[in-house]
């Protein structure tokens, strides 16, 4: 071994360390590919050409071809609410090869048992005679000649007229109608050897009974919420998304629990690899026992060690379904109002539902506002200790003034003043949440204002720290996910520790690290600070949003099977 | 190194964030004392120079596609020539971070701390670098994008705030101490882009080599501008006799801006945004020094190698008695360290390995060698 060996071999044993095993997912997408986006291109038009083969209008008069048909449209040996009943249907003594179609929790299974399965599958009095027997009207005879009027057996009217005892039947002839009523919440019955379906009203699903939502609150939209049983959330979110691309994927997590989680999908618009990933990690997951929507988010989170959340968690199947219908993937777990939301990206964290049901200038001032409130809840009171202990020259002299004056009778550093009051605020919240509804406001009302006012009469805090930690509080309640506003609400006080130690210096270390950290994050595969870190594509996917006519494409990010979501002209009416 | 590829804009806004450091620092002020009122055609003389040789740089990189100044000059000279190359570079960035870190802190003490001790400051920088350094490089280039903006409009509102303060006429004499000082000594001021010296390391780094020309442009013309306005800035607002004897000038054209009664002494937004930048400029080139490091000693993993490299440039930095002997530091040996390295050595090494591929070229009989042949 020479001298350069030995030297490197040294180094080697002083400086390197083992290689970090971390994981690392990432979805193959167009910005990250740029070489390869014209190959992707022709992936995703190649596709669509496939589904416009696949594409069939009329019923097939073979029953197998159709049901083969409807189990690959539906994927029903993927989509666990899907449910096919094969059965034989008895006409005239005859037997017919049938099917139903309907989808479960969001039919009246007592409607389709009595009023459907009973009628065609029992015998009845009127189906034990002959088969092709001709129906006779009317009979006149005229010197022994006899002229009957009869009806000729017809199999479709048969049914129609004698053996589907509910109110409200409908007879369709091609698959886009027949699929737009079971995605309604209807029962399609097929027939061997007829070319049509018969539409049956049996929707049962749960309606008004469903409470409106009550931390995700909106003024302009829809006012339900999802509820606990997972039944009836998937048969919400069918109902919204009302296409039969929407797949839900039943998987079991918890070893002894083996509660049921729901993978919903839309098929031709989310990215296969962030399906398989999502898939893959509810499937590898050792626990035994999960009991909420809230620990399945920490299980399968990318990176547990920061506090910034990366899955979005909502109470809202509208919410849910327009992140559905943006490609991504959303995870249900029963007995949880909650369903998970990935990926999600910082954007997403400070995007309300109501934004797309507002006008677009109405919606790009709150949310600007909405940056301002992160921006104070952050960073208000680190600034306030930083500009108070080293940069007094900010202020105007007449501010500096009466900052100082309110502050002379105070005895604590500023550090004591404001730490007392941000906890102080901080158990007033908890105490709220925690009380008797009904004592609520009062705890509120007692905290805010006695405990405030007494503060200030006896010199613990001064006046003007009152105010700053008041719109600090407002603001924090102005971000419309709890998750993040709890991770801002715990970063504060480490920005108030660094404004104190260094002022502006330490509020730019800490700003520093936490940026890099929030660029450094991954949700599914997808960077946290997307749009703008990387940059892709900002006009469709920035924080701020276009009119909802020029809201084209999905987020370029998530990598989609369809890149738009709607045409370049969608407003046709005016141009025609 | 595929998962520590950035974009285009990452790319422009490192570069930016080397080059815009020492604008903030001392840059314009060296300039103006060297060319006087000349300062402004000199700038605009030594950023067509700099673009010119960014022309050169690229089209000579064309024929190495992902390689750095580090890989062309093994195959060049083998691996001695890279081992001194890398040891050249390693030297040079830690030499220009250290003095830098020094020279920022000085003047976070005189102006915030007065009576903290400068290793203190010193260490709060070294904790910074050291935990961004642990993330991912790409991560450090993303966050760096959203400071680099900022920096570009502080530095712009800076020149804008003060238009009420500028005495137009301090650019008589045009051509300051005479052509020569402006045109030829005043070549020397090209060390202002030591920012290109990055331009040699970062192909590797970069998603897309085609648009390499694109970056290296785009963070030449924009380093210019900011340059071009810092220099018009100071100029306009103080005569060069003045200029001489400050230290930060640029936050003493900042702390003249006010807007009404109300902002009147907005400077330590400024050194805020500043702050930003040169943290993400440190941390940089601490990856970028320890990056060289794991080539020479062919390590591939390595946590603590940057701190490794703290410590040292804690030494390096501390060396220096005070804030006159880094100006010293600064203006005297930064300078031809730079033109020295970066426009002799670097070109040099870029030149003779074009001739050398061409000449493999030739012997084998072929127009182009395969890039897999490096």
């Amino acid at each position: 071994m020479n001298f350069q060996e030995k030297l490197t071999n040294i180094l080697k044993s002083v400086f390197e360390s083992s290689e970090k095993n971390e994981y690392d997912f990432s979805l193959s997408s167009s910005y990250m590919q740029e070489e390869n986006s014209s190959d992707y291109d022709l992936t995703t038009e190649k596709i669509q050409e496939n589904q416009k083969l696949f594409e069939s209008k009329n019923i097939f008069p073979s029953l197998a071809v159709t049901l083969e048909y409807i189990n690959v449209k539906y994927n029903t040996l993927i989509n666990s609410d899907i449910v096919v009943r094969e059965f034989s249907l008895n006409a005239r003594n005859k037997q017919y090869n049938a099917f139903l179609l309907f989808i479960d929790g969001m039919v009246d299974s007592k409607l389709i048992n009595d009023n459907v399965l009973e009628a065609l599958m029992l015998r009845n009095r009127s189906n034990i005679f002959e088969g092709n027997q001709n129906q006779i009207i009317n009979e006149a005879k005229t010197n022994n000649i006899a002229v009957r009027k009869i009806k000729k057996f017809d199999l479709e009217d048969y049914i129609f007229n004698c053996l589907l005892p509910q109110n409200s039947v409908k007879k369709v002839t091609n698959f886009e109608e027949a699929f737009s009523g079971v995605n309604m919440g209807n029962c399609l019955l097929f027939i061997d050897t007829l070319s049509v379906a018969f539409d049956i009203d049996v929707k049962g699903f749960k309606q008004r009974s469903i409470e409106s939502p009550s931390n995700e609150i909106v003024i302009k939209g829809p006012q339900e919420s999802f509820v606990e049983n997972i039944r009836t959330n998937t048969s919400m979110i069918r109902r919204i998304v009302n296409n039969e691309n929407l797949i839900i994927e039943n998987i079991d997590v918890g070893k002894l629990t083996k509660t049921k989680c729901c993978v919903c999908y839309i098929k031709n618009i989310t990215n296969s690899d962030l399906i398989a990933e999502v898939k893959y990690r509810l499937n590898n997951l050792e626990i035994d026992a999960l009991l909420s929507s809230g620990e399945l988010q920490q299980l399968i989170e990318d990176q547990n060690k920061y506090s910034v959340p990366q899955i979005l968690l909502t109470e809202r199947p509208d919410k849910a379904t327009k992140y559905l219908y943006s490609g991504r993937v959303v995870v249900l777990v029963n007995g949880n109002p909650y369903v998970l939301i990935m990926p999600a990206t910082l954007v997403d964290f400070i995007s309300s539902p109501e934004d797309s049901n507002l006008k677009f200038q109405f919606a790009n001032f709150i949310k600007f506002l909405r940056l301002l409130a992160i921006v104070i809840t952050l960073l208000l009171p680190s600034f306030y200790v930083a500009i108070s202990d080293f940069h007094q020259e900010l202020l105007p002299t007449e501010l500096l003034f009466s900052v100082l004056a309110s502050r002379e009778n105070v005895p604590f550093p500023i550090i004591f003043e404001i730490l007392i009051m941000e906890i102080s605020f901080e158990l007033i919240r908890e105490a709220g949440l925690r009380v008797p509804s009904p004592v609520g406001p009062t705890i509120g009302i007692v905290g805010a204002l006695v405990l405030g006012q007494a503060a200030v009469s006896a010199s613990i805090v001064s006046p003007i720290l009152i105010i700053i930690v008041a719109i600090t509080g407002i603001a924090s309640f102005a971000i419309p996910d709890f998750s993040f506003g709890f991770h801002l609400r715990i970063m504060r006080f480490v920005f108030i520790f660094l404004g104190y130690i260094a002022g502006f210096f330490g509020i730019a270390f800490g700003i520093c690290i936490y940026a890099c950290i929030l660029c450094n994050i991954n949700s599914f595969g997808v960077p946290y600070m997307v749009p703008y870190g990387p940059i892709t594509n900002l006009n469709q996917s920035g924080f701020f949003l276009k009119p909802v006519w020029k809201r084209e494409k999905r987020p370029d990010y998530l990598n989609t099977k369809r890149e738009k979501s709607q045409s370049h002209i969608s407003r046709a009416w005016k141009y025609k | 190194m595929s998962e520590q590829k950035i974009g285009n804009w990452e790319a422009i806004a490192l570069i930016l964030t080397i080059i815009i450091n020492h604008i903030i620092l001392e840059l314009p002020k060296d300039i103006i004392q060297t060319t006087s009122s000349g300062a402004i055609l000199n700038v605009v003389f030594i950023s067509f120079v700099a673009l010119g040789i960014i022309f050169l740089i690229c089209n000579l990189l064309k024929k190495f596609p992902g390689l750095d100044i580090f890989d062309i000059s093994k195959f060049l000279g083998g691996k001695w020539l890279k081992l001194i190359i890398c040891i050249l570079f390693l030297l040079y960035i830690l030499f220009i971070a250290s003095t830098l870190l020094r020279s920022f802190s000085e003047i976070l003490k005189v102006i915030f701390f007065p009576r903290t001790p400068i290793y203190l400051i010193m260490i709060l920088f070294f904790i910074a670098i050291f935990i961004i350094n642990r993330l991912k490089f790409k991560a450090m280039a993303r966050a760096n994008l959203f400071f680099t903006v900022l920096v570009l409009l502080t530095l712009l509102f800076v020149f804008l705030g003060n238009l009420e303060n500028f005495t137009w006429q301090r650019i008589y004499p045009i051509l300051g101490n005479g052509a020569y000082s402006t045109f030829f000594s005043g070549l020397s001021n090209l060390y202002a882009f030591g920012g290109i010296s990055y331009l040699y390391l970062i192909p590797p780094y970069l998603k897309s080599q085609k648009d390499y020309s694109k970056v290296a442009f785009i963070s030449i013309l924009s380093s210019a501008f900011c340059l071009l306005i810092s220099v018009s800035t100071l100029l306009f607002m103080f005569s060069p006799v003045l200029i001489k004897q400050q230290i930060f000038s640029l936050y003493l054209a900042a702390r003249f801006i006010e807007f009404g009664r109300f902002f009147q002494r907005v400077d330590a937004v400024f050194m805020l945004i500043w702050l930003f930048s040169i943290l993400y400029y440190l941390s940089f080139a601490f990856y970028f020094i320890t990056s060289i490091f794991k080539k020479i000693v062919n390590l591939k993993n390595s946590k603590w190698c940057v701190s490794l490299f703290i410590l040292f440039s804690f030494g390096i930095a501390l060396i220096p008695k005070n804030m006159l002997e880094v100006i010293i530091l600064e203006s005297s040996i930064y300078k031809y360290i730079i033109i020295c390295l970066i426009f002799i050595i670097g070109l040099g090494i870029l030149v003779l390995a074009n001739i050398k591929r061409l000449c493999i070229a030739k012997k084998k009989g072929v127009s182009e060698i395969n890039e897999n042949f490096y």
